[in-house]
């Protein structure tokens, strides 16, 4: 599919959606997430070729990080009959302190005692063709997954730190399908990138997951699940990067729609 | 016409190139005090602590102060004074001890023979009956000399209690010469030369040492100052405190967190 189809395609669901209801939701939550997976960065060697030494650590061993945090959640949905925009993010933050089982950048030596700084700001807009089925409707469309990501690890003392910053917008396929009963809805959203370019293989899954209840017209309560998962391997500033990470835990909140 | 693939190959340059970095730091101005640290202190450690032990002689509790250790000579003076000379591996400390009324004046007492530690409890017996509640005192002026090493100062020692169950109320580092009383607080100095210079500037109003028959690591703050020459000079200013446990807190200034070291082992290590 050319990009220009698409955009035929969501032209005329704007034309449909000019006779059609808008309904918007404005939803607050709590998010209790957890980060999973493994990091490794590596230098170059000394003469400015990549090692391929960068040895994933498991974050938690390695950077103490793993636990649950909490943290706020925004999502905000324009629903035009046909077409759907939302809006949803989070701020997840994290600091660990662990022990590495491999060297970690330039300076940092396997066996040092690590602490570590995490954060991850997400913002995820999404546009979506909506297909009624009678009570279920599908809506593929395409996102973008902004994605701010730092990790920082220094020795106890403050010597030595090394830093990995990884921030852009990512373009995602995407597919949003909802099962509406009225006082219940279940509704569950996918997005997907995988991609192999020049110096860096990345891929990345966006899962969201949301039951909502809706005890009156104007009231609408929620609890779901959200998982990201980034897999890149590469070069960023002619260092050896290569980090599989995942950040899920469950989401609550409510809020309102008119 | 661009394709749906090369707008997201777009986004990916954009995670390998836009915003995206990583960076390596180091501070050499910690690293160098890090060093001073790691490099010096447990050598200079290992002389303040056999510093400590000849004053562990000084211990009164209970009239149970330590016998003499091996390698220690010593002889009563015609003024009343005791030179001491203790012979230790790779150094000697030698040292001149002095017993005071609690307002400075030099006492020439009758001492056992038997040995130093039965010759300073005697001493201090003998000062708590001339001199009832006062506290009186005892300094020794002393020198370290060795390969490598070299030191001076005085330690001065309040001896109090009650008669025949006498205690060494505590130590500091002082001056040699009382002035109306015990001497004021002053440094002393120990200097280690090998691969490099390291010299320990330190001094104490207060350590605890003889708080109970059973105490055996000292209780107090030392105030340290290190030194370390190499290709060039780096400063530290610490503070080492002592809780009476085999783990003393080393607190440098500009450093971040704090060094605990195993008192017996001297090992350093570093927490937030």
């Amino acid at each position: 599919m050319h990009i220009s189809h698409l955009l035929l395609l969501l032209a005329a669901g704007a034309g449909l959606c000019s006779c059609t209801q808008l309904e918007v939701t404005a939803q607050l939550g709590y998010a209790q997430l957890a980060l999973d997976g493994d990091v490794g960065y590596s230098t170059p060697a000394a003469n400015g070729e990549a090692t391929d030494l960068a040895i994933r650590q498991d974050i938690q061993s390695a950077f103490g990080l793993g636990e649950d945090q909490g943290t706020p959640y925004g999502r905000l949905q324009l629903d035009t009959g046909v077409l759907v925009w939302s809006v949803s993010g989070f701020m997840f933050e994290e600091e660990g302190r662990g022990t590495l089982a491999a060297n970690f950048g330039e300076n940092l030596t396997a066996g040092t005692e690590v602490y570590t700084d995490f954060a991850l700001n997400n913002a995820k807009a999404a546009l979506a063709f909506e297909i009624g089925l009678g009570p279920v409707s599908i809506s593929p469309g395409i996102a973008a997954n902004f994605i701010d990501l730092s990790m920082a690890a220094e020795d106890s003392i403050g010597i030595v730190r090394e830093e990995v910053e990884l921030a852009a917008p990512i373009p995602l396929g995407f597919l949003r399908a909802e099962l509406d009963l009225g006082i219940v809805a279940l509704v569950a959203e996918a997005g997907y990138m995988s991609v192999d370019v020049e110096d860096v293989e990345a891929s990345m899954l966006d899962l969201e997951a949301l039951l909502a209840v809706r005890p009156l017209d104007w009231l609408d309560l929620f609890v779901g699940y959200r998982s990201i998962a980034i897999e890149a391997e590469g070069l960023i500033d002619e260092d050896e990067v290569d980090l599989d990470l995942t950040l899920s835990g469950f989401v609550i909140g409510g809020g309102v729609r008119f | 016409m661009p394709s749906i693939r090369h707008f997201l190959l777009c986004g990916l340059f954009a995670l390998g190139a836009c915003d995206s970095k990583v960076t390596s730091t180091l501070d050499p101005v910690l690293q160098a005090k890090a060093d001073t640290i790691t490099q010096c202190f447990p050598e200079h450690l290992a002389k303040l602590n056999a510093l400590l032990e000849f004053a562990d002689l000084w211990r009164l509790s209970g009239g149970t102060n330590p016998p003499d250790p091996t390698g220690l000579t010593w002889s009563e003076q015609p003024d009343g004074t005791i030179d001491v000379t203790i012979t230790l591996t790779g150094f000697t400390i030698t040292s001149t001890i002095s017993f005071y009324s609690p307002t400075g004046l030099l006492q020439n007492l009758t001492l056992p023979a038997t040995s130093l530690s039965a010759a300073i409890d005697a001493a201090a017996t003998e000062l708590r009956n001339l001199f009832g509640a006062a506290n009186p005192f005892m300094v020794g002026e002393w020198t370290m000399s060795g390969a490598g090493v070299t030191g001076s100062g005085a330690l001065t020692g309040i001896i109090g209690g009650s008669a025949n169950q006498n205690e060494l109320e505590e130590l500091r580092t002082t001056g040699a010469t009382p002035a109306g009383g015990p001497p004021a607080v002053a440094d002393g100095t120990i200097e280690l030369t090998g691969t490099h210079t390291c010299e320990m500037t330190f001094n104490t109003p207060r350590l605890v040492t003889d708080g109970s028959p059973t105490q055996e690591y000292p209780i107090g703050v030392i105030t340290v100052r290190l030194e370390k020459t190499a290709a060039t000079v780096t400063t530290v200013n610490a503070a080492f405190t002592m809780d009476g446990t085999a783990t003393g807190v080393l607190t440098v200034d500009t450093v971040p967190g704090r060094f605990e070291i195993n008192l017996e082992t001297r090992s350093i290590f570093h927490r937030r």
